[in-house]
């Protein structure tokens, strides 16, 4: 239902603009497109009901309610060493989309549909430590600017710089975990947090 | 009624320019071909079928995305590309800034869309709505390559509104966020036990995060989190006073900065469309700057448009 209300509210935006802009600068138009766009605009914040890019704009509007839940997808090399992901290995995806679909759709995946995606991801992983290693640029997001590609939401560090730090065989096996923990726990001590593999593959 | 209906004039009409307009339209092509050349949204549409599977009809519909094109949405990338620096340098800039808000609109939601249909934060919020308004202004009557040349300006109403909407677009993107804590959690949102507890979740789990220190170090003092957190709601609450007072923008523009800035270091995140609040910047500065640095450079825009000013 709101999926269908936002794209009529996006369409008629659209007509209004459009309408204003052919009528050669009539005033009576243009004050018709500014009063939807008024409403467009301001109506689902006060409603609270998501219509982008008519946004509520509910940005870190919570509580926080233990435990933290997260998931961590990391890569097993031929020789059976597990090793972190640089987060520029998944583009085009990016780092908070992929593994917020790991999180609420794995589980609900077949065991074909999941060898897959990871058979998917894989190859992805092993084309960025592949450039990483030849000195190459690492993902997609960066082709153009490099460094200075429009940031991420959630910012994150590349780890696989150069050769040195890059690890040198090929990846056989991802293996995917969730991870929870609560905060004060984990606060007073460091280990205080659980990791349980939810995936090992593609088969 | 005929106070609110000229007070409403006034507030969308008043204080317009053409070198105003024309800067908008470069600050809103200029950010949307940085995001847009910095992501490759064309490239999910050739993503495996499973990870498509949990998109569902009416969101492919709204947006119009179908996976297995990806040779389709190459070519609407490539000319989101090409409206985009239509608008940037001023080549048909209402036909090019109609169509690439169109075309961003598409591909906003590319990055996002395997789990969620409303993609914000993600760098179009802003430019999507700016360009539609672009497009039904004229904003390419000065600093244009291929405007029709005019014989001078239109009154400066004309000028002023497309501001004057991304203004209450970016006055949204703060007050609705702190209307929503409350909304959602209440006044506790800024207590101190929530904030320190966000503190700590957002740079306890990633060893490839970027900074920790400065946000345990916030976590580790309950009254400076308390203090965050109320401070936060007041400015977001208060945000809306920039629209109405010229003076309040010499504190909220900077303390936005500011505040993103503190986001940033405590729990690495980052927002793009903070760069727009370069439209809260009028008048004296962007009037200064096109005075005393640009024209002498382009010529007041009559390089491009003679007869113009």
């Amino acid at each position: 239902m709101m999926e269908r209300a936002s794209a009529l509210l996006f369409a008629a935006f659209v007509s209004f603009a459009a309408i204003a802009a052919l009528s050669g600068g009539k005033k009576q138009r243009i004050r018709w497109f500014i009063a939807f766009s008024a409403v467009a605009i301001v109506g689902p914040g006060i409603l609270h009901r998501e219509a982008w890019p008519f946004s509520r704009w509910q940005l870190f509007a919570y509580r926080y309610h233990p435990p933290v839940e997260g998931v961590t997808v990391r890569a097993v090399d031929a020789a059976g060493i597990e090793r972190d992901i640089d987060r520029r290995a998944w583009e085009p995806f990016s780092n908070l989309d992929l593994h917020t679909w790991i999180k609420l759709h794995w589980k609900d995946l077949s065991g074909e549909e999941r060898d897959t995606a990871a058979r998917y991801l894989l190859d992805l992983v092993n084309r960025a430590r592949d450039d990483a290693l030849a000195g190459r640029q690492v993902g997609v997001y960066g082709r153009y600017f490099g460094t200075f590609a429009a940031p991420l939401h959630f910012v994150f560090r590349p780890i696989w710089l150069d050769a040195a730090s890059t690890p040198p065989l090929r990846f056989a096996v991802l293996r995917i975990y969730h991870d929870s923990w609560d905060v004060e726990e984990r606060a007073r001590d460091s280990r205080n947090w659980h990791r349980e593999l939810i995936y090992e593959g593609p088969k | 009624v005929r106070s609110l209906l000229l007070w409403w004039d006034r507030f969308w009409f008043d204080g317009g320019s053409a070198v105003q307009l024309a800067l908008l339209r470069i600050v809103t092509a200029v950010v949307s071909l940085w995001v847009l050349l910095s992501r490759d949204p064309a490239a999910t549409s050739g993503f495996p079928p499973v990870f498509w599977k949990y998109v569902g009809r009416a969101t492919r519909w709204r947006y119009m995305e179908f996976p297995g094109h990806l040779e389709l949405e190459r070519i609407l990338q490539d000319a989101a590309i090409l409206a985009l620096f239509g608008v940037l340098l001023g080549v048909a800039p209402r036909v090019c800034a109609f169509v690439a808000s169109l075309l961003l609109y598409h591909f906003a939601p590319y990055e996002a869309i395997l789990w969620t249909s409303s993609p914000y934060v993600r760098g179009y919020d802003t430019p999507v709505i700016a360009l539609a308004a672009l497009a039904a202004s004229p904003c390419g009557d000065v600093w244009a390559l291929l405007e029709p040349r005019r014989a001078g300006l239109r009154e400066p109403w004309e000028y002023a509104w497309p501001g004057r909407i991304v203004q209450v677009l970016l006055v949204c993107m703060y007050f609705f966020p702190g209307y929503s804590k409350l909304l959602d959690v209440g006044w506790g949102w800024a207590s101190a036990e929530n904030m320190r507890a966000w503190l700590l979740a957002f740079n306890q789990g990633s060893e490839a995060t970027p900074f920790t220190a400065p946000g345990l170090w916030l976590a580790a003092h309950p009254a400076l989190c308390e203090a965050t957190g109320i401070g936060t709601l007041a400015f977001e609450l208060s945000f809306p006073f920039v629209l109405f007072n010229r003076r309040a923008r010499w504190v909220y523009i900077p303390g936005a900065l500011l505040f993103h800035l503190g986001i940033y270091f405590m729990m690495n995140i980052t927002v793009l469309y903070a760069i727009f609040l370069v439209v809260f910047i009028d008048r004296i500065p962007f009037g200064w700057w096109a005075v005393h640095l640009l024209t002498p450079l382009i010529g007041n825009g009559t390089l491009f448009c003679p007869g113009a000013e």
